[in-house]
């Protein structure tokens, strides 16, 4: 199967600082993809290169097969972009942005009301967008980038500013897009999202790419067989953690369950948040 | 290939845009209300079609001149057939206590050289005989348009209207002259309507633009299926209609005769779409808005301060020629004052087109290079 986005020793410099360094990423068709990293590793500078607005400075990209930015124009059917910044004409209502777009992409209009209702703006529909809420033009920018049906879609920061109800909507969304076979590209600093959404997720740290895997080999490949303990002896309250994959350490536990007033005992679950600062801390150290 | 359909669609984005922003076009309206104000100020007899212009055309006039120059050569050569004009060398002229003998009926304009440090400059005296200087507008009608076809820098002559005889003249006092007596329609009527295609080409193309890129509108727009092309004509479009439509409001009220001749409309286009381009590439160097905004109308400040110096020093007539608008004004300004063909300016034009070809290309390219990214 070929991939739907290819990018092979992508570098993007600005002077002398290297905002991206070779990278090497290919995503499948279908694939729900996390892109991952602190502020400034170059998350964003990926996509504009991917989307055609910044040119790369060495390395090949292909979309669907198109060369990136030479085919810039053949490619831009294909795809929408929901960028981090909303970037709606503010003087215009809702439904006006939509209409809009549904014209220049030649939709029927049927499509706007459609969106408008699947994240649900309708009742707002006919307000100026300069009195929208953050979340509202969020949910509007990404009903923009719906509209053509694209087979892949960017997204910088999908679920920044929205509420637990409108992050959990557009989750949904994209899982739905995931299984009609749109390959789904999105920047988060999420962990949560990422690893109930994300089919697999690629760790950027200084341009340079740190991890790739699913979250599934994450945790694995990550997690820890800790358990923390809390008890009480002579009046004072003690905790203590302990590695079980140590012998001593088995028998400590055992030791403690038996032997002291035990308060509270419970394994260490996998943190993502965690491997997320070991990969890129380690990046950075 | 330029799709109309989408070109439709993104001139539709426009109009609507500037309709709910209508203060945009407060300054069209304000510079209409003042073409209003001068065509209800002229008196009766400037009116067009009034009696009196036609009983002034038949005054003669003799033009005398210190030295023979090529444009007097020139003007010899297109000598109109009314009113009637007599060039005769200033020394062959009759004097009696240091004033001109002329025979009665008769006008007379001197053409006298400036002194010290305006060396260059050439001061037009008309002489007029009764209480105004009526009589030689139509000899003016003739030597302004033909003078400004010939001369790369008309801003070197400076006409000023004496009665012949001042004892006979009716002194007038400011408060009892009219605004249409002391400054030209044509004049005013070009500056109006630079300063209308000024605003709506380049100044609201600068903003609007701008604003587009701040707001990251532009890249949504690119990456629709509108090509770069499309948004860029839609946009020219748009600005030309607007600018054509304010510029053609003004010129219908003080001089409607010139929206019939074909000269004009060429000369609107043709500046409508220099001041776009230039529009664009400011738009499209800039960072914001409001620096944007700012360096347009530097421009415009950086125009009128290099014509200025033009005037004074010679090394600057150079730069001046390689502004477009150094042809757009005499032309527009002589388009109004006559009916001239388009063969007889072909010359100025063309360096017009040229200049105004270059930007187009500059334009393009940075509108494409720089214009989302």
């Amino acid at each position: 199967m070929k991939p739907t986005i290819e990018i092979r020793d992508l570098s993007v410099k600005f002077g002398s600082f290297t905002a991206v360094n070779k990278l090497t990423l290919d995503v499948n068709p279908g694939e729900l993809f996390g892109f991952l990293g602190p502020n400034g590793a170059g998350k964003t500078t990926t996509i504009r290169v991917l989307i055609g607005g910044q040119r790369p400075s060495g390395g090949t990209v292909h979309v669907a097969g198109f060369r990136i930015p030479d085919e810039f124009e053949k490619a831009k059917a294909i795809f929408g972009y929901v960028p981090d910044t909303e970037n709606h004409v503010e003087e215009f209502t809702g439904r006006e942005n939509l209409d809009l777009f549904a014209r220049l992409y030649n939709v029927p209009l049927s499509r706007v009301d459609e969106l408008l209702g699947k994240l649900e703006l309708s009742e707002a529909a006919d307000v100026a967008v300069r009195s929208y809420s953050k979340g509202m033009r969020r949910k509007l920018l990404i009903a923009r980038e719906l509209l053509h049906r694209p087979r892949i879609l960017y997204l910088d920061e999908p679920t920044a500013n929205l509420d637990v109800h409108s992050t959990e909507l557009v989750r949904k969304l994209l899982r739905e897009l995931g299984q009609d076979g749109v390959t789904v590209f999105l920047t988060t600093h999420n962990m949560e999202e990422v690893e109930q959404i994300c089919d697999r997720v690629a760790i950027l740290c200084k341009g340079e790419l740190v991890e790739c895997d699913t979250p599934t080999n994450f945790v694995t490949q990550n997690a820890t067989r800790l358990v923390k303990t809390t008890f009480e002896r002579d009046g004072e309250v003690i905790r203590e953690s302990l590695d079980l994959d140590l012998d001593d350490q088995r028998s400590r536990l055992a030791g403690i369950i038996q032997d002291e007033k035990c308060v509270r005992v419970h394994s260490q679950e996998f943190d993502f948040e965690d491997v997320f600062l070991k990969l890129t801390g380690q990046a950075y150290a | 290939m330029i799709r109309w359909e989408m070109i439709r669609v993104l001139l539709g984005r426009e109009i609507r845009r500037l309709q709910k922003n209508p203060s945009a076009l407060m300054l069209i309206g304000l510079l209409t209300s003042v073409a209003v104000l001068l065509a209800t100020s002229k008196p009766a007899d400037d009116q067009p079609g009034g009696n009196s212009s036609a009983a002034a055309a038949a005054t003669p006039v003799i033009l005398i001149y210190e030295e023979r120059t090529d444009w007097l050569t020139y003007l010899q050569r297109n000598l109109p057939e009314s009113p009637e004009v007599t060039v005769i060398p200033a020394d062959q002229m009759q004097r009696s206590e240091g004033v001109f003998q002329i025979p009665q009926g008769y006008a007379l304009v001197e053409i006298r050289k400036g002194q010290r440090e305006d060396v260059n400059r050439f001061h037009i005296i008309g002489h007029y005989t009764g209480a105004s200087a009526t009589s030689l507008k139509p000899f003016y009608d003739w030597f302004w348009p033909v003078l400004t076809f010939y001369h790369s820098q008309p801003d070197l002559f400076e006409q000023i209207d004496v009665p012949l005889n001042p004892a006979a003249s009716k002194t007038k006092s400011i408060q009892e002259t009219s605004v249409a007596e002391l400054v030209q329609t044509e004049l005013i009527g070009t500056m109006l309507v630079l300063i209308v295609q000024f605003f709506s080409c380049c100044h609201l193309l600068v903003s609007f633009t701008s604003q587009d890129r701040e707001r990251g509108t532009l890249m949504a727009l690119v990456l629709s299926p509108a090509k770069m092309s499309e948004i860029l004509v839609a946009k020219f479009i748009f600005h030309s209609a607007l600018s054509v439509m304010g510029s053609v409001l003004i010129i219908s009220i003080l001089q409607p005769a010139a929206l019939v001749r074909p000269l004009f409309w060429l000369v609107l286009v043709i500046t409508s779409v220099g001041l776009m381009c230039v529009g664009t590439c400011i738009s499209t160097l800039t960072k914001s808005q409001s620096a944007a905004g700012l360096l347009a109308l530097c421009y415009m400040l950086a125009g009128a301060v290099l014509y200025y110096l033009a005037s004074r020093f010679s090394a600057f007539v150079f730069l001046k020629k390689l502004t477009f608008e150094s042809y757009s004004f005499p032309l527009l300004y002589a388009t109004l004052k006559a009916n001239i063909g388009v063969m007889s300016v072909t010359n100025s034009l063309g360096k017009m087109a040229a200049i105004v070809g270059f930007w187009l290309l500059f334009a393009r390219h940075s509108f494409y290079r720089y214009g989302w990214r």
